[in-house]
C-alpha cells in the first residue's frame, strides 16, 4: 500500500519513463538481444553520467547518492552490481539526492515502481527490489497504510476503527507538524512527504467522519454486553468531563474580554465605553476572543455606523458608474443593504425602545447585546443543539431534550457564537424586537433566531455542524441510569464518537491541519510540485489570518461592516517607495480599490476583462522569492520573468505600453514587498539615501511592534521561547547598528530601545520565560566593522549575485511544473469517468495550462535569446522541447474533452445526477476554504450549474418545439430535473460566502 | 357654524404641517408629519411614525453629497430588473421571503425635478413589510430616501407617497 502512495505521487509529478524492463546497478534499463540487462543501451542518461571504464558500470547516482564504478565484465559481477554499488557507496557522506538530477531521480524511480511493485519484468521479487524500495522512498517508509472505513454495522468495531483512524490522523498530524511546511521548495523529497501526508489527513479526518455517522446510525441492540459495559464506563467518565468542562469554563470571561476590547474599539461615530484597566490585564487575548471581538464590534457597528459616511466613500467613484442599471445598483449596494437593515430594525422598536435609544444609544446597545446573548444562549441550546424534538423528522416542536450550556467547552460556545450571531450580525437586533423578545422574555427571541435561520437556509448547516454537541450532552443525561443498557451503551459508543468528531473538528482548527488541506487541495486542483510546495511554505500565514473558528459563516454575518468596507472602494491606501519617493497603491489595498485607482490613473474606465487582469497580474509572484533572491517578491522586488509575466497578462487585456508603465510604477499590480524596513534603512545607509529615512523609522518601529505582539502571541499560544530569545538578539542587533550610524538614525535606535525595554517588560514579568533576562542597554558595546558590512553587503545584491539570481529564476523557469493534466491521459479519464472530475473542469483545466505551457515556452526563448545560461541553455533547450510536446498532448486532451462535454449534453442525466450528487462534498470544500478562494470556486461551480441549466432548457426547447424526438414522460423527467438543477443552483451561491 | 368649524380644522392642519415643514441642509424642503429625527441610529435625517401593528414605518433622507454622478434615471425606469435582484439577494440573505416588486415610477416633485422610485414587499416572520427607495437630483446633487412600512398600513403609505410628491428642491 505504502508504495502504491509512491506510486500515486509518482504519477503526479509524472516524468517522461521510458520503456524500461529490468535494474542493474539502480540503472532502470532494457535487455539486449543476449538477454542481458544494459543501461549503456536502454537508458538515455546513462550515457550523460557515465564515465567508468570499459568493463565497468557507473552505479545510479540518483539512487545511491554518489558516483562508483563497478565491474560487469562477468555475470556474477554483473548479479552483484547493485550489492556492490551498496557496499562502494555506503562510505559516501552524500544521501539520495533528489535534487542532484531530478529529472534523473524521477525517471528511475517510476521504473523502479514499476519494476518493483508492478511485476513489470521478472526481478519484482528480488531481494535487489526489497532493497530499492526501501532504499527510494525514505519520505513514505513510515506512513502505514489508512484503514478502510468499516463495513461492519457492530459498534464496538466500529469503534475501534473510528479509534484507529484517530491515532493515526493524530500521528499524520504532528508528522506533519515536525516536517511541514518545506523550507526549501527544491527539496522534493520534502514536498513529497508533505503532500502524502496532507492527503492522508485530509482523507483521515473524512473517513473518520464517515465512521462516526455509521456509529450515529447503527442499531442501539448490535452492540455485546461487555463492550456495553466498558462503554457504559465511558460514559460515566463523559459524566465526569462535563463536571471538568464546567470547573474549567472560561467562555465568561472570554465573552467579556471580547467585549470590553470590542468597546475599546475605535468605532468613529461615538465612545461606547472605555476599557477597565482592571479588566485589561485579566484578559489573555485568547485566540477565542478575537472572533468574538469582530463579532461585538460588528453588532455595534451596525447599530451606529452612518450612512453618510458611506456615501462619502461612494462618491469617489461615483463619475466611473457606468451607464447600466446594473451599474449603478451594485454601486449603491452598500447603501441599499446597510439603510434597510436599519429602517427594518427601526421598525421593531416599540416606545419604549425607541424612548431608550434616544436617551442613550451605546447604554441601549449594551443591554441590548446582553438580551440577544441570552436569546442565542437559548437558541443554542433549545435548538441548534437539541437532542431530542417532538418532531424528530422536521427537526421541530418542542425541544423534549436540550443541551447542556454547562457541558460545552468554551470553545464550542464561542463556536457557536460567532457562527450563529456572527451569520446574523446586526439584523438580530432586528429579529429579537420583531418577536418582541425583550419585553416577552428570551424564549420567544430564541424561536425568532431559529425561524429567521430556519428560512434562510441556514440552519441544515449550523445544525449539522453542532447536533454532536447535542449528542454528547444527551449521552451524559443518559449516564443516569434511566435507559436501557443497551441503548445506553450505544450511546455511551455516540459519545465517543461524538467527542472523537469533536476532537476531530478541533484538530481541523489548527494551523497544521488547515495547512494540510490546503497542501491537498492544491494538489489535487492542479499538482504542480511549484505550487503544492509553495502552498506548504505559505499556507500557516493565511490560516493564521483566519478568525479560529467559522470564520467563513462569521464573515457573511459582518455584512454590514463589510458593506462599509465596501463603501470605502474608491479609496485606495498609498504607502510611499523607498526607492524612488512615489506614492504608490498600498500593497493592502482591496481588488476593488486596486481597480478603482487604475481607473482613477488611467483615467478611464476598465472593462470587466481588464479589472480582472489587473488583479491577476497584481497576484503575480505572489509568494514566491523576489530579485534581491531573499525577500518574498513585492513592489520594487520583482524579478524580470515576474514583471514580464505581469505585462503579458497586462498586454492581452488591452493594456498599451503607456498605461501598464502607468499601472506598474504606481504600485497597482503589486504584491507588498518582502523587504523589511530594517533591510531598506541598510540600503538606504549605502545609497547615501535619507531621503526617506522618516517614513522607514516610522514603518520599522512599526514591524517590530508588531513582531513583538505576534511573538508574545505565539508564545501564550504554545510556541517555543527560543523565539523570543532571537527576536531580543535581532531588535538588539537592529540597535547596535543604528546607534552607530547616529544622526538621523538616533531617533530610529532610541525607538527599538524603547520597544525592547516593553518587550523585556512582558516577558519577564508577566510570561516569566525562563532565563530570558532585561538588555542591560548601559552595557552593550557598538557593532564591529565587519558586522556592519556584512549585513549591508547581503542586503544589496552585487552584479555577480544578480547573475546568480538570475541563473537562480531560470532555474525556477525549467522546473516549473505544469498541472494535474501532466497525468496520463488515461488516469484523467478514469478519474473524469468516476466523478471525481468533470471533462468540463478538465477542458477548463487544458486551456489555462496551456496557456501557460506557451507562456514558460515564451520565457524559455527570452532566456535563451538574452540571458548568459552557460551549461544551462542545453536544458533549457531540452525543456522547451519536453514542453512543446506537453504542449500538443494537452491540445489533444482539450479537444477530446471538448468532444465529451457535447457528448455530455445528449447524456444529460447523467452529468446532472453527479451535480447534484456533490453538495456535500461542495459544503466540504466551502468549509476548508478560505474566503477568497470559496468565492473563486462557488463562481465555478455556479458556472458549471448553469451551464448544464442552459442545455437542458435547450434541449427541453428542441423537445418541445419537436425538433429533437422526446416521449412526454422524458419531457416531464427533463423539467423535473431542471427546477433540481436551479436549486443547485440557487444551493451553490446559499454555501458560498 | 359647519363652515366655521371646517374652516379651523382645515387651518389647524395646515399649521400643523406646516409646523412640521423641514428645510434640510438648505437643500430641500420636505413635509411630514412625523416624528423627526436627526443624526439618529446612523441616519442624517429620518422620520418615524407611530408604533402601530408592531411596527414603526419610517423615511430615511440623505443628501448624499454625490455631486458628479452623470446617470440617466430614465435608464433605472426602464432597467427594473437588476434592482429587484439586487433586494432579492438581501431579502435571501436577511432570512425574508421577497414577495413582490412594486413597479418603478419616474414623477416631478413640486419643485419640478424628476425622481424615481421603485420598490418590493417582503415576509418578515408574521409581516408583510413594503420597502420603497427613491432617487433624484437636487441642484445636481443625488438625493436618496428610503421608506419602510407595513404593506397593510395604507394611510401611513399614503403620508409617505404624498411628502415626498411635495417634496421640494431649494434653488
Amino acid at each position: 500500500m505504502r508504495w502504491s502512495l509512491l506510486l500515486f505521487l509518482l504519477f503526479s509529478f509524472s516524468s517522461l519513463a521510458e520503456s524500461y524492463t529490468c535494474l542493474i546497478g539502480g540503472w532502470p534499463a532494457t535487455r539486449n538481444s543476449s538477454g542481458g540487462c544494459d543501461p549503456a543501451q536502454g537508458n538515455r542518461f546513462y550515457s550523460q553520467v557515465s564515465d567508468c571504464d570499459s568493463g565497468q558500470m557507473m552505479c545510479n547516482p540518483a539512487v545511491f547518492g554518489a558516483r562508483a564504478c563497478v565491474p560487469i565484465d562477468t555475470a556474477q559481477a554483473r548479479n552483484s552490481s547493485f550489492a556492490n554499488c551498496r557496499r562502494l557507496t555506503a562510505e559516501s557522506e552524500e544521501q539520495v539526492d533528489v535534487n542532484l538530477n531530478p529529472e534523473l531521480f524521477w525517471d528511475s524511480a517510476e521504473a523502479i515502481s514499476q519494476i518493483c511493485n508492478e511485476g513489470k519484468g521478472r526481478q519484482a521479487h528480488t531481494a535487489m527490489c526489497r532493497a530499492l524500495k526501501i532504499h527510494m522512498s525514505p519520505a513514505v517508509a513510515d506512513l502505514e497504510p489508512l484503514p478502510a472505513v468499516s463495513d461492519s454495522k457492530d459498534i464496538s468495531n466500529l469503534n475501534s476503527n473510528l479509534q484507529h483512524l484517530t491515532n493515526i490522523l493524530e500521528s499524520d498530524l504532528k508528522q506533519f507538524e515536525d516536517n511541514c511546511p518545506v523550507q526549501n521548495e527544491e527539496d522534493l523529497r520534502a514536498v513529497l512527504l508533505c503532500q502524502s501526508l496532507s492527503h492522508r489527513i485530509a482523507d483521515g479526518a473524512n473517513r473518520i467522519e464517515r465512521v462516526a455517522d455509521k456509529i450515529e446510525s447503527a442499531d442501539d441492540q448490535s452492540l455485546g454486553c461487555n463492550e456495553a459495559q466498558s462503554l457504559l464506563d465511558e460514559e460515566l467518565q463523559a459524566a465526569v468531563d462535563c463536571q471538568a468542562k464546567k470547573e474549567n469554563d472560561n467562555f465568561g470571561r472570554e465573552l467579556m474580554c471580547a467585549a470590553t476590547n470590542a468597546l475599546s474599539f475605535d468605532l468613529g461615530f461615538f465612545q461606547i465605553g472605555t476599557q477597565p484597566k482592571a479588566i485589561q490585564e485579566r484578559c489573555q487575548n485568547s485566540p477565542e476572543a478575537g472572533c468574538l471581538q469582530q463579532m461585538i464590534v460588528g453588532f455595534f457597528k451596525s447599530i451606529v455606523s452612518a450612512i453618510s459616511g458611506i456615501w462619502d466613500l461612494l462618491k469617489m467613484g461615483a463619475k466611473w458608474v457606468g451607464q447600466q442599471a446594473s451599474h449603478f445598483w451594485s454601486w449603491i449596494r452598500g447603501v441599499e443593504d446597510t439603510s434597510a437593515d436599519k429602517q427594518t430594525t427601526l421598525g421593531e422598536l416599540d416606545d419604549e425602545e425607541m424612548g431608550k435609544a434616544k436617551r442613550n444609544l451605546g447604554d441601549w446597545a449594551r443591554e441590548k447585546f446582553n438580551a440577544v446573548s441570552e436569546m442565542f444562549k437559548e437558541f443554542v441550546t433549545h435548538d441548534l443543539m437539541c437532542a431530542e424534538w417532538s418532531n424528530p423528522a422536521t427537526m421541530s416542536g418542542e425541544c423534549l431534550q436540550p443541551a447542556d450550556w454547562n457541558c460545552l467547552t468554551s470553545a464550542d460556545k464561542i463556536s457557536a457564537f460567532c457562527s450563529g450571531m456572527g451569520y446574523l450580525g446586526g439584523e438580530i437586533v432586528g429579529i429579537a424586537f420583531a418577536a418582541g423578545a425583550v419585553s416577552k422574555g428570551v424564549s420567544a427571541g430564541a424561536r425568532a433566531i431559529s425561524a429567521s435561520l430556519r428560512a434562510s437556509g441556514q440552519y441544515a448547516k449550523m445544525t449539522s455542524r453542532f447536533a454532536h454537541l447535542g449528542r454528547a450532552s444527551r449521552a451524559t443525561r443518559v449516564a443516569g441510569g434511566a435507559r436501557a443498557a443497551a441503548s445506553a451503551a450505544a450511546a455511551a459508543a455516540r459519545t465517543t464518537a461524538a467527542r472523537t468528531l469533536r476532537h476531530v473538528a478541533q484538530i481541523k482548527q489548527t494551523p497544521a491541519f488547515q495547512a494540510a488541506s490546503a497542501m491537498a487541495r492544491a494538489a489535487a486542483q492542479s499538482a504542480p510540485v511549484s505550487l503544492a510546495s509553495r502552498a506548504a511554505r505559505t499556507a500557516t500565514q493565511p490560516v493564521r489570518q483566519l478568525a479560529r473558528f467559522e470564520a467563513r459563516v462569521f464573515q457573511a454575518g459582518q455584512r454590514t461592516t463589510e458593506s462599509l468596507l465596501r463603501g470605502r472602494a474608491a479609496v485606495a491606501p498609498t504607502v510611499t517607495s523607498a526607492r524612488t519617493g512615489r506614492v504608490m497603491v498600498s500593497p493592502d489595498a482591496s481588488n476593488r480599490q486596486r481597480t478603482a485607482y487604475a481607473q482613477q490613473k488611467l483615467n478611464r474606465q476598465l472593462t470587466p476583462q481588464q479589472a480582472d487582469a489587473v488583479i491577476e497580474a497584481h497576484r503575480v509572484g505572489a509568494g514566491q522569492i523576489g530579485r534581491d533572491g531573499v525577500n518574498l517578491a513585492g513592489l520594487e522586488n520583482y524579478t524580470k520573468t515576474q514583471l514580464l509575466q505581469k505585462r503579458r497578462i497586462l498586454e492581452e487585456a488591452g493594456f498599451n505600453s503607456q498605461e501598464i508603465r502607468i499601472l506598474m510604477e504606481n504600485g497597482i499590480v503589486g504584491q507588498g514587498t518582502g523587504a523589511s524596513a530594517y533591510a531598506r534603512i541598510q540600503k538606504a545607509i549605502k545609497d547615501n539615501d535619507s531621503t526617506s529615512v522618516s517614513t522607514l523609522t516610522k514603518r520599522l518601529k512599526s514591524e517590530n511592534g508588531n513582531r513583538i505582539n505576534q511573538a508574545i502571541r505565539d508564545y501564550r499560544r504554545g510556541g517555543n521561547s527560543t523565539d523570543l530569545f532571537a527576536l531580543q538578539e535581532d531588535l538588539v542587533n537592529q540597535y547596535r547598528f543604528l546607534q552607530s550610524q547616529g544622526g538621523d538614525f538616533a531617533s530610529a535606535s532610541s525607538e527599538i530601545e524603547a520597544l525592547i525595554k516593553t518587550m523585556d517588560r512582558t516577558v519577564v514579568n508577566r510570561l516569566k520565560v525562563e532565563g530570558y533576562s532585561a538588555v542591560n542597554f548601559d552595557q552593550l558595546t557598538p557593532p564591529t566593522a565587519t558586522t556592519s558590512t556584512a549585513r549591508s553587503s547581503a542586503s544589496s545584491p552585487s552584479s555577480q549575485t544578480s547573475r546568480a539570481i538570475n541563473r537562480d529564476e531560470m532555474k525556477r523557469i525549467y522546473r516549473e511544473s505544469n498541472s494535474f493534466a501532466d497525468f496520463d491521459e488515461r488516469v484523467i479519464s478514469r478519474r473524469a469517468d468516476n466523478g471525481q472530475i468533470t471533462w468540463g473542469n478538465i477542458q477548463d483545466e487544458m486551456s489555462s495550462n496551456i496557456n501557460k505551457i506557451k507562456g514558460q515556452i515564451q520565457q524559455i526563448d527570452q532566456a535563451l535569446d538574452s540571458s548568459d545560461l552557460g551549461d544551462m541553455a542545453i536544458r533549457f533547450r531540452s525543456r522547451k522541447t519536453e514542453l512543446e510536446t506537453t504542449l500538443a498532448k494537452k491540445e489533444n486532451l482539450r479537444k477530446h474533452a471538448s468532444k465529451v462535454v457535447k457528448k455530455h449534453s445528449t447524456n444529460f442525466n447523467d452529468v446532472m445526477a453527479r451535480q447534484i450528487s456533490s453538495e456535500q462534498e461542495w459544503r466540504n470544500i466551502y468549509r476548508d476554504l478560505t474566503p477568497d478562494n470559496a468565492r473563486m470556486y462557488k463562481n465555478s461551480n455556479a458556472s458549471q450549474v448553469n451551464d448544464l441549466i442552459e442545455r437542458g432548457q435547450h434541449t427541453l426547447n428542441r423537445a418541445k418545439a419537436g425538433s429533437i424526438s422526446m416521449s412526454p414522460a422524458d419531457i416531464k423527467g427533463l423539467e423535473d430535473k431542471l427546477s433540481l438543477l436551479r436549486l443547485e443552483y440557487e444551493r451553490i451561491n446559499n454555501l458560498a460566502p | 357654524m359647519i363652515c366655521r368649524a371646517v374652516c379651523f380644522i382645515l387651518f389647524f392642519i395646515s399649521f400643523f404641517a406646516l409646523a412640521e415643514q423641514k428645510v434640510i441642509e438648505q437643500k430641500v424642503k420636505f413635509n411630514l408629519a412625523w416624528q423627526y429625527e436627526k443624526d439618529f441610529m446612523g441616519f442624517s435625517h429620518v422620520w418615524l411614525a407611530d408604533y402601530q401593528n408592531n411596527f414603526r414605518s419610517n423615511l430615511s433622507l440623505t443628501i448624499t453629497g454625490v455631486k458628479d454622478l452623470k446617470f440617466d434615471l430614465q435608464t433605472l425606469h426602464k432597467e427594473p430588473q437588476s434592482y429587484y435582484q439586487e433586494r432579492q439577494r438581501w431579502s435571501q440573505s436577511r432570512g425574508f421571503k421577497f414577495l413582490d416588486p412594486i413597479q418603478p415610477q419616474l414623477f416631478n416633485i413640486q419643485s419640478s425635478e424628476q425622481f424615481f422610485s421603485i420598490g418590493f414587499t417582503y415576509q418578515k416572520l408574521d409581516k408583510v413589510i413594503q420597502e420603497m427607495t427613491y432617487y433624484g437630483y437636487c441642484q445636481g446633487e443625488l438625493i436618496h430616501l428610503k421608506s419602510v412600512s407595513l404593506k397593510s398600513e395604507t394611510q401611513q403609505l399614503k403620508e409617505l407617497q404624498n411628502a415626498i410628491k411635495k417634496m421640494e428642491c431649494l434653488k
